[in-house]
């Protein structure tokens, strides 16, 4: 079912219909919480509130407008409040930043998932190691696939100003892959 | 045909560019000119020398000692060269220098391989129980209300706790009294005004004739008490009062006497031994062996 025709049955009211929604679209979701607030728990929590969100603002939404954009600027939003709110009252213990845990995979061996996975956690800590600006449009353009011109609408910024981000947040991700395992890419 | 003519067209006719009535005006011109006849021979003579090995830093040398390393250059293209987006002249340039530098290249394919693997971090799996709980969250029904209790107590519980919600209470609070109250629009702006109006309102004057008979009768009941008091209380007090006044000076002139008496008997008794400068004593100042 596409999303458009998912989006107007949860309108009408269908549970399954928003059961369906949150199972196609949890994985996105959560991994760009994931991203943001780096620490499993805080990611659970925003993402569910992020769903919670979408369930609210479902009737507000308009059909001429993609769907994973909208999702993602949402979710994007959802995190930039609460890591504000964590920055001016910080947990009274320490929160953990995690290591790349599980990741999805539905369609691949277990070499190939090895494999995989071991590019991925190298991936992940370069990406650690980026600034915020850069670490974002690497994860919104080149992670989750937007457009410069939805990126650019969300970043409030030119799509020049997003392009020229993005080309010099991949130069230094590639940078910093290179000097963690120079085989990368051979 | 000239010698610049010549030396112009000298390589295209070499490589065989050059049309019939062209080749027939430099062979005219080579059997006059022995100057032109002499740079075709170290022409041909170059031409077909072969060619010496080209050092490998020859190039960057070159490059070094003229425009600079095009490497930043290069580098600022390959996201456009890996994306495709660079053009046909473009493409072929950026080909052209990969060939020839090995970071650029590694570089280059680092950034094709991220274009491959960066899509498969778009989605992590949360717990299995996450699904059930958004729903829970969101569709309406008895869990909601469980659900908007917790949410309810848990936000309150980090409310509470914080440093600054003292202040922050007493902060809304005003704020909640200024729009009660303080400005023109609020509901209950001017509420004393509208009490004392409101009071105004009541029958005020119907209760001035008792508050006047009230304001007679205590009055009246006050000046009778009065009277009664200083008939009974403070006259006779008064009296009394003076009856002991009485008494008791008349009691002290009687006690002053005997002592004057009474110091006159003891120093008319020594003489010989009191001086006369001596005042007698006061009343009651008794020394021992004076004791009556």
């Amino acid at each position: 079912m596409d999303v458009g025709t998912l989006i107007e049955s949860c309108r009408g009211g269908d549970p399954l219909a928003w059961e369906q929604l949150v199972r196609r679209y949890q994985g996105r979701v959560f991994a760009v919480t994931w991203h943001y607030m780096r620490n499993s728990e805080e990611a659970r929590d925003m993402a569910q509130e992020v769903f919670i969100r979408i369930y609210r603002s479902l009737e507000s939404f308009h059909g001429s407008r993609a769907f994973v954009p909208w999702m993602l600027s949402l979710t994007r939003n959802a995190c930039i409040d609460r890591l504000r709110e964590l920055k001016a009252r910080p947990p009274a213990h320490d929160v953990p930043v995690e290591d790349d845990t599980e990741l999805m995979d539905r369609a691949a061996s277990p070499e190939e998932m090895s494999d995989r996975e071991s590019r991925r956690r190298l991936i992940s800590r370069a990406l650690d190691d980026m600034n915020d600006k850069s670490r974002e449009i690497i994860l919104l353009k080149d992670i989750q696939g937007l457009e410069l011109q939805e990126i650019a609408e969300m970043l409030s910024i030119p799509v020049g100003t997003a392009k020229s981000r993005s080309s010099r947040a991949r130069i230094e991700l590639a940078a910093k892959i290179r000097t963690l395992d120079p085989s990368y890419g051979t | 045909m000239n010698c610049r003519k010549f030396t112009e067209q000298l390589e295209e006719m070499i490589e065989g560019h050059l049309s019939t009535q062209e080749r027939r005006a430099i062979s005219e011109h080579l059997r006059r000119c022995a100057a032109c006849r002499r740079l075709d021979v170290v022409v041909r003579e170059e031409l077909a020398a072969p060619a010496a090995e080209i050092p490998s830093d020859l190039t960057s040398a070159i490059l070094r000692h003229t425009s600079g390393s095009p490497c930043q250059s290069a580098t600022d293209r390959i996201c456009d060269f890996v994306d495709g987006t660079l053009g046909d002249i473009g493409s072929s340039l950026m080909r052209g220098h990969l060939d020839g530098c090995g970071d650029c290249a590694a570089l280059s394919r680092v950034v094709f391989r991220l274009d491959r693997d960066l899509p498969y971090l778009s989605e992590r799996a949360p717990d299995a129980k996450f699904v059930s709980d958004v729903l829970a969250g969101t569709l309406p029904g008895p869990l909601v209300t469980v659900t908007w209790l917790k949410r309810l107590t848990a936000g309150w519980q980090q409310l509470v706790t914080r440093p600054r919600f003292a202040w922050e209470g007493a902060y809304v609070g005003m704020f909640v009294l200024l729009l009660l109250f303080g400005t023109p629009y609020s509901p209950w702006n001017g509420a004393p005004e509208k009490v004392l109006a409101l009071a105004a309102l009541n029958p005020v004057a119907e209760l001035s004739e008792p508050a006047a008979a009230l304001k007679d009768n205590v009055g009246t009941g006050l000046r009778s008490a009065m009277e009664i008091t200083r008939a009974n209380v403070i006259d006779p007090s008064q009296k009394t009062a003076n009856r002991v006044a009485d008494q008791s000076s008349s009691t002290l002139r009687k006690v002053r006497n005997r002592s004057v008496e009474l110091w006159n008997t003891l120093t008319s008794d020594s003489d010989e031994k009191t001086d006369n400068n001596e005042s007698p004593p006061e009343p009651g100042d008794q020394t021992q062996g004076d004791r009556p």
